[in-house]
């Protein structure tokens, strides 16, 4: 896939769903469930909808919880989609990949807030920056040195030169390039496979 | 006009954009500090700091995204006092402007650091590149002509051929200092670039908030544009191509392979840059024209004769949509696809939405996209490969087809070095034309945009069968056939059960937050190579390709198990 198809892929599914759940009758109905089924997302019990809709005063539309964790599996799905397209070298470098990653890491957020505006729910007051929750610079530069001698190859040395000898006669290789043993006449390396 | 409700509001926005810059300035000397010990302490292996870069980078980026998450909040509280436009754009711009300058600050931070590595490199580069070699046959001593790379040298004493591989550390330094020199010399139009671009961005967001129609960029300012990114590129690749050995000729190459990729392709959908070069508009393309609106048309996808006609349509769309970029494609798909021109393609998918549209919205409609989505893929693939293959892009380099090169890249990482020596030498090959070949068919993976050279490759790359989950790469390969997925059951056993293949997913991005080596941990933890994780991955992701449910269940697993590594010492 292209990072144009993935992009577009994953607009058509973004405003199928949006609008899908917009459309809905207030926390859901029959329509709505049924998205939540192809998405596989468990929709919630009958109980917390209708308390969702009383709390937030829904005039339409699903909760926008089951809206956030439809949009969650598919930013899910996008990200091994776009892990898919870095492996492959002649997309990787592609500034297109890394801006659809960041569209990606935010889709939810920004949908979900896209869709609460769309069915008319109050703004929520602005929460404070969460707080950075990962490993500290100091264990990572340990991490890194520690770890880099534990790699499989870490004490590996190998020859940096080679001769070839004939398998059959022992001849050595004079001519760069040349396979056929000028000893014996035979395929220095005991048999010839095809390059094309 | 902006309330102070709205003012305060913008503020509170700026002051939450000044501590994020600070976070990120402190994380950096931190940082900084560790880079400075680690080049010290590894001058010849760059491996730690990149691992450590990697996970530093993480954070970054994660301080970096904060004031984008939180702006709906702020747009929000905006809105609920008054017309939200004139503050959101000012808000946009403030939010532009820092994304740019934290983008830049971390880039050139990064850049500097592993170019620092390479210089620190460069004694045992140099000593490695004088210190004798002797004859594999007679011990007399080698007269080397190219150091840096792998080359074939005569003895002069007993006239045996020599294949001579450079000391890693040489061959680390010179596959990775052509790019990082080349990139920080032109970091400075690079970042030009984006300001210039971001310029524009401000501009219309500005036009629009005083309640006039955001404009179009002029040809002149694109022009300019194709000028800054042209000379970009020529600063980029003239070092990175001289240092690699390269010609005026490759240099260039390489400017117009970039210059398409990141610029062309873009303006060919721009409507200013496609009327200023003779192109039909892309909104004309897709639209039907007045005159025959009311006009049903079925092109090649006639619904009574052919039953899978509404899947059809939406194979095509998305197979046409993918070429807008590039009009030569465009037309030539159109043609492959049985269509007169772009007008008949109109009706024609105008029609299908006309009958169906109600249907599309069902559930089964939405089944039946998501099936034309999984067919497009394997379609374009398909497209992709019998095109490289016309335009010669899938020749053989040097006599050498990719799919040999594909197979003998697999086998390389699992046998003794002289067993590959021995192995190139059946293909009738020696390291130095390896090494030709293999830098050629990169080459050319790079600069090919459609993607063929890169499928021709993984597939060739996983039926090689190399590693011990082999089998399951060879299998995959098999039922994907010519296309890009699937195309029906992957045959044999699970190489790994969907729990396994999720816990080391989990563990593999928790190392890469924590700084630890990957391939380390692989071995250590799971007794596996990147290689065997790779035949892995592609099994399992076909298999949630055919049941999107379980990239759900996957989130939820890999995530679980995330947290269960990064708490591990």
């Amino acid at each position: 896939m292209s990072v144009d198809a993935l992009a577009a892929a994953l607009r058509q599914h973004v405003d199928y769903v949006l609008n899908a759940a917009a459309s809905s009758p207030p926390g859901g109905g029959p329509a709505w469930d049924e998205v939540l089924r192809f998405y596989r997302v468990t929709a919630h019990d009958a109980q917390e909808r209708t308390m969702i809709v009383q709390y937030m005063r829904l005039q339409r539309g699903a909760t926008p919880a089951e809206v956030r964790a439809v949009l969650e599996g598919l930013r899910t799905w996008a990200f091994g989609e776009i892990e898919r397209l870095r492996t492959d070298p002649s997309i990787a470098p592609s500034p297109a990949l890394g801006q659809l990653h960041g569209a990606a890491q935010t889709l939810v957020d920004r949908e979900t807030a896209n869709y609460e505006r769309s069915i008319g729910i109050q703004p929520a007051p602005v929460a404070p920056p969460p707080k950075l929750a990962g490993p500290s610079v100091g264990s990572i530069f340990a991490n890194a040195q520690q770890t880099s001698k534990e790699v499989p190859w870490a004490n590996m040395s190998y020859k940096q030169v080679a001769t070839l000898t004939c398998v059959h006669c022992g001849g050595p290789q004079e001519t760069p390039l040349d396979f056929m043993c000028k000893f014996c006449r035979r395929p220095i390396a005991g048999t010839v496979k095809p390059t094309q | 006009m902006i309330t102070p409700a709205q003012e305060n509001t913008v503020a509170q926005f700026g002051q939450r954009l000044q501590q994020t810059g600070a976070e990120l300035q402190q994380l950096m000397q931190q940082a900084l500090a560790g880079c400075q010990q680690m080049i010290a302490q590894n001058p010849a292996d760059p491996t730690p700091l990149s691992n450590a870069l990697g996970a530093v980078g993480q954070q970054a980026k994660t301080i970096m995204r904060k004031p984008g998450d939180g702006f709906g909040s702020f747009y929000d509280v905006i809105c609920a006092s008054g017309d939200g436009e004139p503050a959101y754009s000012r808000m946009k711009k403030m939010q532009r402007d820092f994304d740019l300058w934290a983008e830049e600050t971390w880039e050139r931070f990064e850049t500097g650091q592993r170019v620092e590595q390479h210089r620190a490199m460069w004694p045992k580069v140099q000593e490695a590149m004088t210190k004798s070699l002797p004859c594999n046959r007679c011990g007399a001593p080698l007269q080397r002509a190219n150091p840096h790379k792998p080359e074939t040298v005569n003895c002069t004493a007993c006239r045996a051929a020599n294949q001579v591989v450079p000391e890693m550390v040489v061959g680390i330094y010179y596959s990775g200092m052509p790019h990082l020199f080349a990139q920080q010399g032109a970091l400075d139009k690079y970042w030009a670039i984006q300001r210039f671009k971001s310029e524009w961005e401000s501009y219309r967001d500005a036009e629009y908030a005083a309640d006039r129609e955001r404009p179009e960029e002029p040809l002149e300012r694109l022009k300019h544009l194709e000028a800054m990114e042209k000379d970009y590129w020529e600063t980029y690749a003239n070092p990175r191509t001289q240092c690699e050995g390269g010609t005026p000729e490759q240099a260039k190459e390489l400017v117009d392979s970039r210059m398409k990729q990141s610029f062309y392709e873009q303006m060919n959908m721009n409507e200013t840059w496609r009327a200023a070069h003779g192109m039909q508009s892309v909104q004309a393309q897709l639209t039907v024209p007045a005159h025959l609106q009311n006009v049903d048309e079925w092109g090649p996808l006639n619904p009574h004769q052919n039953p899978n006609a509404l899947e059809d349509d939406f194979v095509h769309d998305s197979l046409l949509s993918e070429c807008l970029r590039d009009p030569p494609r465009f037309l030539g798909m159109l043609k492959a696809l049985g269509y007169r021109d772009a007008v008949q393609r109109a009706m024609t998918h105008a029609t299908f939405k006309k009958y169906y549209l109600d249907y599309l919205a069902s559930a089964d409609g939405i089944q039946l996209m998501t099936r034309a989505a999984m067919r497009a893929m394997n379609e374009r693939s398909k497209y992709a490969s019998a095109a490289g293959a016309a335009s010669g892009l899938l020749d053989p380099i040097d006599g050498v087809a990719l799919s040999v090169y594909a197979n003998l890249q697999a086998k390389q990482g699992s046998g003794k070095p002289e067993e590959f020596t021995a192995l190139l030498a059946q293909h009738q090959m020696d390291m130095a034309k390896w090494d030709k070949v293999s830098k050629g068919w990169i080459d050319r993976m790079s600069k090919d945009t459609s993607g063929a050279v890169a499928t021709e490759y993984s597939k060739s790359f996983m039926g090689a069968g190399a590693g011990q989950y082999g089998a399951a790469g060879q299998a995959t390969a098999a039922a994907m056939g010519d296309g890009a997925v699937a195309q029906g059951p992957i045959a044999g056993a699970e190489p790994v059960s969907f729990d396994k293949y999720c816990e080391i997913s989990g563990a593999m991005a928790a190392w890469g937050k924590q700084g630890k080596d990957v391939s380390a941990g692989l071995d250590k933890h799971f007794k596996m190579t990147a290689m065997d994780f790779s035949n892995i991955g592609m099994f399992w992701s076909q298999k949630m390709m055919a049941d999107m449910s379980m990239f759900q269940t996957q989130m939820d697993i890999t995530a679980k198990y995330e947290q269960q590594y990064l708490a591990m010492p």
